[in-house]
């Protein structure tokens, strides 16, 4: 239960945190996203955001800071495996779905469906 | 005359509503992030994964769904009201990719769809990959490891 | 400069409008509403603004009963890149083209190219045209404002349409009587959200320098129209020329806030795009100047010419707004 109340509370927090930057400045929703992903990867190297997906469960793992997260993540599981080289190999280990998935369903969609608005 | 001008316009530039926006996409925001742990018991409870790899299917299915939505062209209203809490979880990601291959799909599989799909997206994964480099460089120096 | 005409009349117009504008306040006026999708019978967006524009013309052209060899000249332009809605209309015809840009002022500044044409006896018939598109200009300036990229309340809707309008020696019952050129201003303004305060310096140089020129005052005019500067614009025009001595309270509106209406449609501050003006002159104004309500109008479109380009290298954003005055006689 309590899972849910951090869930609620991360997503939540990082979502707020985006719109008050896009708010209150000249920044673009591609500079906050960039942002997000880097402080995501910061704070994974920090093994701060494991300790968040512990209590947040999914909530962590929804906003793009996750997707740093992730990337830091893969790579240094391999770096332990292999050394340096393990930066190379293992960055997409955890992110290959989701832009492959993203990849195929955009290019699907697209050929089927045009915009209308 | 100049300083004046600037003046004027500040005096009718209205302020967007900061306080409450900010308010709206935490809660919108704070409700897709309890669902989608909801989301992760239930592919926990009905495919027997565990929690880590349940938590990648999570993040597949707000991919789909996006994507979906944008195709259909309903993620752009919702976006209108629900502002940030759509962008920054990784709904944004996918909407950017499925809109961006729409647009440019009239000027073909190459040089349309293929070198404009990742217009928007592919900041987020330069930056990405530039900071793992960076920061694990900078770890591996600093603890060795 | 301003210049002065005394054989320029307005021979008739035809305009053709899209949705957003079928839901606002003057539909009724239009000659021509599709309001299906943002197609228009094509399979582009780009080839539904070239087709717009191309059928305003040739409508107008069967309108007053002529062929393209009675027109002189037909001058247009449009908001996308190297005016390609322009260029690529004007291959249906046979008529000498020239090919004008200053954004959401280009129809008054093809006026007033076209009446120096006509008064200096240079020729007797010129069609004026512009057009513009939502998703066009869209997904062309895409780049500084994106996606589902949140909207401010400052900013301005591109209005999707096209309006063409024929200039003639031949007397009429509406009068061209005098224009203004403009002057690029720049204060400095780089949020592409917040047209009204980049353009409103424009309109504001130009009314200025106008009234100066004929020695005469706002009130003369029944009505002055801005183009599309939108609420917050329009309101920072009227404070401005107040400290320059100039009331223009009682008698200006923007053309913007007649096409949509604001409380009922989502158009955030008003209307914008270069059909913005021309939807409203050509339609509900020179209808409504017709029927007596107003005698002497000026019409002051402003422009936001800049490039996406430039934006990004930190460049603000120019604009210039060109004057015509017209009367009902």
């Amino acid at each position: 239960m309590d899972t849910y109340f951090y869930a609620f509370l991360f997503c939540g927090f990082i979502c707020m945190i985006g719109q008050l930057i896009l708010d209150n400045t000249k920044l673009t929703p591609g500079h906050v996203t960039s942002l997000f992903v880097v402080i995501g990867a910061a704070l994974d190297l920090a093994g701060i955001y494991d300790k968040i997906v512990l209590y947040a469960g999914a909530g962590a793992l929804v906003p793009i800071t996750s997707f740093g997260h992730l990337l830091i993540h893969g790579a240094m599981t391999a770096v332990s495996d292999n050394g340096v080289m393990g930066l190379s190999l293992g960055i997409f280990d955890l992110t290959s779905a989701g832009i492959s998935i993203a990849v195929v369903c955009a290019f699907f969609l697209a050929l089927f469906f045009k915009p209308r608005h | 005359m100049k300083d004046r001008y600037n003046e004027i316009v500040k005096k009718h530039t209205p302020k967007e509503d900061v306080l409450k926006n900010a308010l709206l996409v935490f809660i919108y925001g704070g409700i897709i992030g309890a669902f989608s742990e909801f989301l992760l018991r239930c592919y926990v409870l009905w495919f027997n994964l565990p929690r880590k790899e349940a938590g990648i299917i999570v993040t597949l299915t707000f991919v789909v769904i996006a994507s979906v939505l944008s195709a259909l062209g309903i993620f752009d209203v919702c976006v209108n009201k629900l502002k940030s809490a759509l962008l920054i979880p990784i709904t944004g990601f996918a909407h950017s990719m499925t809109s961006a291959a729409m647009e440019y799909r009239k000027e073909g599989l190459v040089l349309g769809i293929g070198a404009n799909i990742f217009k928007l997206a592919g900041t987020v994964i330069l930056y990405g990959i530039v900071s793992v480099y960076v920061f694990g460089i900078l770890r591996l120096i600093i603890l060795g490891g | 400069m301003t210049k002065k005409f005394n054989n320029v009349y307005v021979a008739d117009t035809y305009t053709i409008a899209s949705i957003y504008e079928k839901n606002g306040p003057i539909s009724n006026y239009f000659d021509l509403i599709y309001n299906k999708d943002f197609y228009y019978g094509t399979d582009t967006f780009e080839k539904a603004e070239e087709k717009m524009l191309s059928n305003s013309i040739s409508k107008l052209i069967n309108k007053v009963k002529l062929v393209d060899s009675d027109i002189d000249y037909v001058i247009a332009g449009d908001l996308e890149n190297q005016i390609a809605a322009s260029n690529y209309a004007m291959r249906d015809f046979n008529i000498p083209f020239l090919g004008i840009f200053s954004a959401c002022a280009t129809f008054a500044e093809g006026i007033y190219i076209g009446a120096n044409f006509i008064e200096g006896k240079g020729c007797k018939r010129v069609i004026v045209s512009t057009s513009s598109h939502n998703m066009v200009a869209e997904r062309q300036f895409r780049n500084p404002t994106e996606y589902g990229a949140l909207k401010k309340k400052t900013t301005t809707l591109t209005s999707t349409g096209a309006a063409s309008i024929l200039l003639t020696s031949t007397k009429s019952n509406i009068k061209i009587t005098s224009a203004t050129a403009g002057i690029v201003q720049d204060k400095g303004i780089s949020d592409v959200n917040n047209m009204g305060a980049v353009m409103a310096i424009a309109a504001a140089d130009t009314i200025k320098r106008h009234l100066n020129d004929l020695h005469i005052n706002a009130d003369y005019y029944d009505l002055i129209l801005t183009g599309d500067l939108g609420v917050y614009g329009k309101e920072i025009l009227i404070e401005y020329l107040k400290e320059s001595g100039i009331d223009i309270s009682l008698n200006y509106d923007d053309c913007g806030l007649i096409l949509y209406d604001r409380k009922k449609q989502p158009v955030y501050a008003g209307a914008s795009g270069p059909c913005s003006s021309a939807l409203v002159l050509c339609s509900y104004i020179l209808n409504e100047m017709k029927q007596g309500k107003y005698k002497k109008v000026l019409v002051v479109p402003t422009g936001a010419i800049f490039s996406a380009t430039r934006l990004f290298q930190k460049s603000s954003i120019p604009s210039i707004a060109h004057a015509i005055a017209l009367e009902a006689i």
